[in-house]
């Protein structure tokens, strides 16, 4: 746990002690890092979001912290292989927009234990209420079924029933794995909460980018906007390793 | 210690990308090939997408069989007006390359496309290979003459062919045109497949053209060094999918593995080497069909069409 990471978690603590009047629970999260760079020596990364509800009245009630990250969406075309003269074909398609690159859904218990179905595709919680802008996953279409089977296979969808804790009634924490894969571009980290299975009508949500920087960023914005000054300087590069090597191990 | 692949979109140990290059460069320099065709198949294995593949071992081809190309060119063993042939009808097949590369990309049956052609191409040329060299090791030990005789009179119907030209350093009087089509050929499938098509190149000049064997390895290495150049700049040009730091990891391998293979190769029968080649190549055919007819791990692919909406 980085120092800011600790402050950050003292000082949520502290406000959630210090705003006892309010009549309705309030969210106070905060994320870290607020940005992702990926770098030459990039191979994943955590996210950490940290959170305390306020303004909780006696009897306290039972809270349920869900949070939610969600990369990129992109336009995706899902093939079928089919089986043509023994041979494996690509054959049936089915086109699926706007499917996040990376999706992770973290809570503290089951989502069955925590509202019901109702409740839970009402308000988008957990993974197959979240992959689609309008809808909730057809359990009937093979397409939509094996991209997510698919994506949790790569690390790329997350569905994580433990993955928040409390470390007391009111404040939490979730580590959230963003894989070594992950797509550049801009995230979005969601909590939401629920007091005794009813969601309360407070979000937090914060932006988080993820963008190449150094090496990475500079191989890929050169390949694209200078594209033949890139291919004639990787040409010019293999034949001297080439030249190199030849006079290197040149035997007289 | 992981490296990020800028285009690849993944990190890779580097020293797993190290070894790769060295074990590859030392087939190549071996058996006087490219070494795309064990290349482009372990890249797709170890996660890089088919077209990135293919793309960034054009880079590397470039630079072992550059490698190659200088040692023979000391030696005098490379046919400049043979290669210059070749490339002539090389750079239609470049530029047809691409095209089809395209084209295959945008429809969708790229990796159909490659596993298909690559388990043509490879059986047939490995189990040739395979054949005549048990047929010229037998030779051998029978103390006979070798298959690919030079005596007065080999001709048949491509010496009757119009547009003759002097090969001076390969001593051969044939007509440009047949050299000509098979620069063609090889090229395009060089570009299609990730592969310089040196493996392809060394038989047909050797029984087809009756190039002798000494000019063949050299010629053909100039002929990929060239194409794989040309490869190289029109796949940055056209898809932007060469992956530098993928692409110089391997190469810093590669070369070093060409001379380490070259050096072994000078201690084995040319017979015994070209048996060993037939193998390889068979093997990696074999398993480019099994992969065709066995029941896929993935029955479903995903790509990206595009940012959403």
């Amino acid at each position: 746990m980085s120092a800011s990471v600790r402050i950050a978690a003292a000082l949520l603590t502290t406000l959630a002690v210090l705003c006892p009047s309010a009549r309705a629970e309030r969210l106070i999260a905060t994320i870290a890092p607020s940005k992702i760079s990926i770098s030459a020596n990039y191979s994943g990364r955590d996210i950490v979001v940290f959170g305390a509800i306020a303004g909780t009245e006696k009897p306290q009630r039972n809270y349920d912290v869900v949070v939610t990250v969600v990369g990129p969406r992109q336009d995706l075309i899902v093939r079928r292989k089919e089986r043509v003269w023994g041979i494996w074909v690509n054959r049936s398609s089915s086109i699926l927009i706007g499917v996040p690159s990376y999706l992770a859904v973290s809570a503290n218990r089951p989502f069955g234990n925590i509202a019901s179905s109702e409740i839970l595709r009402y308000q988008r919680l957990g993974l197959k209420n979240r992959v689609f802008l309008d809808q909730a996953v057809d359990p009937d279409d093979p397409f939509q079924i094996n991209l997510i089977n698919a994506r949790i296979q790569e690390g790329l969808f997350v569905e994580e029933p433990r993955g928040v804790t409390f470390f007391s009634p009111t404040t939490f924490r979730a580590e959230i794995p963003l894989p070594k894969s992950a797509q550049t571009g801009n995230y979005k980290v969601e909590v939401q909460i629920l007091a005794d299975g009813r969601p309360i009508d407070e979000t937090f949500s914060s932006a988080l980018d993820v963008e190449k920087t150094g090496l990475p960023e500079f191989v890929v914005t050169s390949s694209i906007n200078h594209s033949l000054l890139y291919g004639l300087a990787m040409m010019g590069l293999a034949l001297s390793a080439g030249w190199f090597a030849s006079v290197a191990f040149r035997r007289n | 210690m992981p490296v990020y692949l800028p285009i690849a979109d993944f990190p890779v140990d580097i020293f797993l990308l190290l070894a790769l290059g060295l074990a590859v460069g030392f087939v190549s320099g071996m058996f006087g090939v490219g070494g795309g065709f064990l290349m482009t198949p372990l890249l797709i294995f170890l996660g890089v997408s088919p077209a990135v593949a293919v793309a960034t071992v054009a880079t590397h081809i470039t630079a072992s069989s550059f490698s190659g190309t200088l040692s023979y060119w000391r030696r005098r063993a490379v046919d400049f007006e043979m290669a210059a042939a070749l490339l002539a009808g090389g750079l239609i097949g470049t530029w047809s390359g691409i095209w089809v590369f395209t084209t295959l990309y945008s429809v969708g049956q790229l990796d159909l496309m490659l596993s298909f052609s690559f388990l043509i191409l490879l059986t047939a040329v490995g189990g040739l290979m395979l054949m005549e060299s048990v047929r010229s090791m037998a030779r051998v030990r029978r103390n006979k003459p070798s298959l690919v005789s030079r005596s007065a009179g080999a001709h048949y119907w491509l010496h009757g062919l119009p547009l003759k030209f002097r090969f001076r350093r390969s001593k051969i009087y044939i007509s440009v045109i047949p050299v000509f089509g098979i620069g063609c050929v090889i090229a395009v499938m060089g570009v299609i497949m990730g592969i310089g098509g040196g493996f392809l190149l060394v038989p047909i000049l050797i029984y087809f053209l009756r190039v002798p064997s000494a000019m063949v390895v050299g010629t053909a290495a100039m002929l990929t060094t060239a194409t794989m150049a040309l490869a190289t700049v029109m796949h940055a040009v056209t898809s932007h999918l060469v992956d530098a730091v993928l692409a110089t990891i391997l190469m810093m391998g590669g070369v070093v593995g060409a001379q380490f293979g070259a050096h072994a190769a000078q201690k084995m029968p040319p017979e015994r080497l070209r048996f060993l080649l037939g193998f390889l190549i068979l093997a990696v055919g074999f398993r480019f069909g099994y992969e065709l007819v066995s029941p896929p791990e993935h029955l479903y692919t995903i790509r990206v069409l595009g940012s959403g909406s």
